[in-house]
């Protein structure tokens, strides 16, 4: 079991710079997850660390070992393509014996025909390790099978054991799951976890989706622009984001955001309705994000808003209510019983949970409110 | 392997500054092979150039001195020797048209080639068409001739072919030239396969405003096989442009229906020592346009000849 | 459109050609093998297999044969090797790529018979370029080479008239200008394949360029070679060019360059022996239909590949 350290990556393709000074340390046994929107760099440093990509600044360490400038073969990591890049000319089993044949045979038992002879007992071995993988990821009908003639969920199980099969140091996953239906999809995360709690091995895994980052990592690291904006637990990245990007990037529907200012005594108001009495801050405007979750309808609520839409998922009923003066629908969640009684085009009042208010400055970063100070206003 | 060379995969990406030891090695075999390549073309370009004498004795390098020489041909027909002092450039070009009807050559060339892809096209895209959108009974037999014929060479049945156009009279004619060639299997083949890619809905648009399926062939699936056609039309115009076999068998004697590859064959065979300028120049004529048209659109010629690829 | 008859329209005209032009002369053929047909005749004589039995006894036949398969093994092997490592060598370059793929694809632009004319000058022994470049060898250490060194004592091969070397120098020609084409295939073989099979065979231990050569690329492009090979035999199988530039009467000294279609157009359109001609197309047509059955049969058992 390594750590695994990123420290200062730097990349550029031409022009364009993808990654600006990377810091990332990943603890030996975690799942973690780099997501962000597509063409943030996060593929490009996950493939930095395979080895794949070589960084043009900067420093990859697996344990206390500079990997920087070692191959990828040479750094036992393991990954799982997006689009899985099985061998099509091989059947399952022999895609899963490739790597233990290219680390482990001499290249007279690597040989066609005449290998499984000279080198008997180390093949017989390897199929055996094949086999016990193939039993874990409930494969083994697929064994002789070609990858042409696999369905998308067995191909991404297939990529998987060839993976697995030689226990690597980590594995990295390039948005694994992003090729599959969404059924399959939310099936699948529930797998993955399942199967690092099993394995114990770190995973690092790139997505797009926020929804995978929330529902799998130990660790989440959002990525914008070349650079990670918050790396933390998910439950935290998702209660606390650093900033205004993390806050409208993590979160289905996303965030309200609205526009707010605290005033020379420090409360903060909303659209011109006072919500926070003192929050110890400077005079200055902001920008307030509520969760959808975080609004309720409220006779006595400061805030009017007239229903345009309401998307009933039987859960949950999400209604987006126009307000003047924005630009965006504001979208509350609720349960479909208690709103029962709301039509479209109505009007309504609502509220917001004061605690759950998450306040950002004019350069997007988060702002400590005092929360000692709330009360809530209503 | 070595860490250099370990070192070197890894950064294959960014390997884009200098030359290494081994892309040198690279280019020098494949410059090796390119002189090797152009050989020919250097020759026949170089003998177009220059004097018969710096042809006999191999002087002279690529372009030749061009020093004016004695045109014996002329001075035999009685002109002062003065008048007959001659450029070779303009010498060897100018022969290659006056003493063969060579432009007469080009036009048949052009004539012949542009006809059978015409009719080539009017013949198989309607066919393509009905194999990939329309159901009708027997569609499957029909693929299936589509697809043994496939397996036939059209220049190895040049025999019964050549006995049923004499059966007809219709050797040396144009008609001989072109109606081989007429039917393109691979070109059905070809268009089908692109058809299929076209969606359904788009024929049933058309059915809905009300075309018939004579004007959907050539108002609707045409447009949208431009490409494709494209291609298949380099494919069908160099192949017929170069052939020399067919035209060799079915054109005897009569020069006015000549291609352009007879008609350079034609002047091989009555070429005598002063003559391989001119015959070179002829050459260079012939084999130049297609040369030039790949060179300013390689992409799409490139993807025409290769067509034959497609699965 | 249902109980539309359009369908017979268009593929009506296609099918009449098919069948008259495709079909129709084989059946000739294959009836006129049997026969001493000749053109002019009003009729012709029935003579079994004679004519078969003579392809297969007669030692013209057999230099046809022999040329022919010579040529052929000859010059497939050498432009599917030298097209793919052609293709390897400039898809793996940084720079310059195309200039050598423009190159090297010019010869299968330009009109065969007119190249035949000009190699014809280049092979010709006194005033050709490649004898007049190999005498300025002489006196070199090229010498120690017992070949060179017999050519500059005496001369140089007469290339084409030299019958130990003639069916040689033809094959170089048609390799020379056949494996550019074969090139351009295998690199658009190489285009398709997906880069990540490269990162996975990196990740998975494949160190050497020989593995990652022989895990993905000779592999993926095994569908490739499959149609490469084919279509090489089948074009060579049709040399012709070359052969009546070269030697418009006999098939070149002792027929050793007597190919089977210059022995199908001399026997049957310059000497007129329709049976005999006709029974070396059948032939011909087996050698090549089996070989084209072969290769989609070969691409069908792949059909898994995606």
């Amino acid at each position: 079991m390594s750590k695994i350290v990123l420290s200062g990556i730097g990349k550029s393709f031409g022009e364009t710079e993808v990654l600006r000074g990377i810091d990332l340390a990943v603890e030996a046994g975690q799942f973690v997850t780099l997501v962000g929107p597509s063409g943030c760099g996060k593929s490009t440093l996950l493939r930095i660390l395979a080895g794949l990509e070589a960084a043009d600044t900067g420093k990859v360490l697996i344990g206390d070992q500079d990997v920087t400038c070692t191959r990828p073969a040479d750094r036992n990591l393991a990954m799982v393509f997006q689009s899985y890049a099985l061998y099509p000319h091989l059947t399952v089993a022999e895609n899963m014996m490739t790597p233990l044949k290219l680390r482990d045979l001499r290249l007279a038992g690597r040989l066609p025909f005449v290998g499984p002879i000279l080198a008997r007992t180390e093949h017989l071995r390897l199929r055996k390790q094949v086999h016990r993988t193939a039993e874990t990821l409930k494969i083994e009908a697929l064994l002789d099978r070609k990858p042409g003639q696999l369905s998308g969920g067995q191909r991404q199980r297939a990529a998987l054991g060839r993976a697995m099969v030689r226990n690597p140091i980590a594995f990295l996953m390039d948005e694994p799951l992003s090729n599959l239906d969404a059924a399959l999809r939310v099936h699948m995360r529930a797998e993955l976890s399942e199967l690092h709690r099993r394995l114990k091995t770190t995973f690092v895994y790139v997505t797009h989706d926020q929804a995978e980052a929330l529902t799998m990592s130990d660790q989440m690291a959002v990525m914008m622009n070349g650079q990670i904006l918050q790396y933390g637990r998910p439950s935290h990245v998702y209660s606390a984001p650093a900033s205004l990007e993390v806050a409208k990037f993590v979160g289905s529907p996303a965030i309200n955001i609205l526009p707010g200012e605290i005033n020379g005594t420090g409360g903060l108001s909303v659209m011109g309705k006072a919500l926070i009495p003192d929050t110890q801050l400077t005079r200055q405007p902001v920008s307030v994000g509520i969760r959808p979750e975080h609004l309720k309808l409220d006779p006595d609520g400061p805030f009017k808003g007239v229903i345009r839409h309401r998307e009933n998922l039987g859960s949950d009923v999400f209604l987006h209510a126009q307000v003047a003066g924005l630009e965006k629908p504001v979208i509350l969640r609720s349960h479909p019983k208690i709103l029962a009684g709301t039509g479209l085009e109505e009007e309504v009042t609502f509220s917001g949970l004061l605690d759950e208010v998450h306040v950002f400055g004019a350069d997007g970063q988060r702002l400590r409110v005092a929360r000692t100070s709330l009360v809530e206003v209503a | 392997m070595s860490d250099m060379s370990a070192r070197s995969s890894v950064l294959i990406d960014s390997l884009t500054l200098g030359f290494s030891t081994r892309e040198t090695m690279k280019h020098a075999v494949l410059i090796l092979g390119a002189i090797v390549v152009l050989l020919p073309f250097y020759v026949m370009v170089s003998y177009s150039l220059k004097a018969p004498a710096e042809i006999m004795q191999q002087t002279g390098g690529f372009l030749g001195s061009q020093e004016p020489f004695r045109d014996d041909f002329c001075v035999k027909l009685g002109n002062a020797v003065e008048d007959c002092m001659v450029n070779p450039i303009v010498y060897n070009y100018t022969t290659a048209f006056e003493k063969a009807p060579l432009v007469r050559y080009l036009l048949n060339g052009v004539i012949v080639t542009v006809s059978i892809f015409l009719i080539q096209v009017i013949v198989a895209l309607p066919c393509a068409y009905a194999l990939a959108k329309l159901k009708f009974w027997g569609r499957e037999a029909v693929f299936g001739l589509v697809l043994f014929c496939l397996l036939i060479p059209v220049h190895a049945i040049a025999l019964p072919l050549y006995i049923m156009l004499a059966k007809l009279g219709l050797t040396n004619s144009y008609a001989a030239l072109i109606i081989p060639w007429t039917i393109s299997v691979f070109g059905i083949f070809l268009m089908r396969q692109f058809f299929m890619t076209v969606p359904d809905d788009l024929i049933d648009a058309a059915r809905m405003d009300g075309m018939s399926e004579y004007s959907i062939v050539w108002n609707v699936m045409l447009p949208t096989a431009i490409p494709a056609l494209m291609a298949f039309g380099i494919f069908s115009v160099v192949a017929h442009w170069n052939d020399y076999f067919w035209p060799r068998i079915v054109i005897t004697g009569n020069r006015d229906l000549f291609t352009p590859p007879l008609g350079l064959r034609e002047f091989k065979g009555d070429a005598d020592g002063d003559n391989f300028g001119p015959m070179m120049a002829t050459a260079c004529i012939i084999v130049t346009p297609l040369i030039v048209a790949f060179l300013l659109a390689q992409r799409r010629f490139i993807e025409g000849i290769t067509l034959s690829g497609m699965k | 459109m249902p109980g539309s008859r359009a369908y017979l329209w268009f593929i009506g005209p296609a099918i009449v050609l098919m069948v008259l032009i495709l079909l129709l002369p084989i059946g000739i053929a294959g009836a006129l093998s049997f026969t001493d047909y000749s053109l002019g005749n009003t009729s012709a004589n029935f003579v079994g297999t004679e004519n078969y039995e003579r392809i297969f006894t007669r030692t013209t036949y057999e230099k046809m044969f022999g040329a022919t398969f010579r040529y052929v093994f000859v010059v497939v092997p050498l432009t599917v090797l030298l097209g793919l490592g052609a293709a390897l060598l400039i898809h793996s370059l940084t720079r310059f790529g195309d200039l050598y793929k423009t190159i090297y694809f010019l010869p299968v632009m330009a009109a065969l018979i007119a190249m035949a004319i000009v190699w014809e000058f280049a092979f010709h022994p006194t005033i050709g370029i490649i004898n007049a470049t190999l005498e300025r060898g002489c006196g070199t250490w090229l010498e120690a080479w017992d070949w060179y060194a017999a050519g500059c004592a005496r001369t140089f091969p007469l290339w084409l008239t030299d019958r130990d070397y003639a069916i040689w120098t033809v094959a170089f020609i048609g390799v020379w200008q056949g494996f550019g084409f074969n090139m351009v295939l295998y690199l658009a073989g190489l285009t398709s394949i997906p880069r990540t099979l490269y990162n996975a065979a990196e990740m998975d231990g494949a160190q050497t360029g020989w593995e990652r050569f022989r895990l993905v690329t000779w592999p993926m492009l095994g569908p490739t070679t499959v149609f490469v090979v084919t279509i090489s035999f089948i074009r060579s199988f049709q040399v012709f060019d070359t052969v009546e530039a070269f030697y418009p009467q006999g098939g070149g000294p002792s027929k050793s360059v007597y190919v089977m279609m210059f022995a199908i157009y001399e026997k049957a359109i310059q000497q007129n022996l329709m049976g005999i001609g006709a029974a070396i197309t059948v032939v011909f047509l087996g050698f090549v239909m089996f070989l084209t059955i072969l290769q989609r049969w070969l691409v069908e058992r792949r059909t898994h590949y995606v």
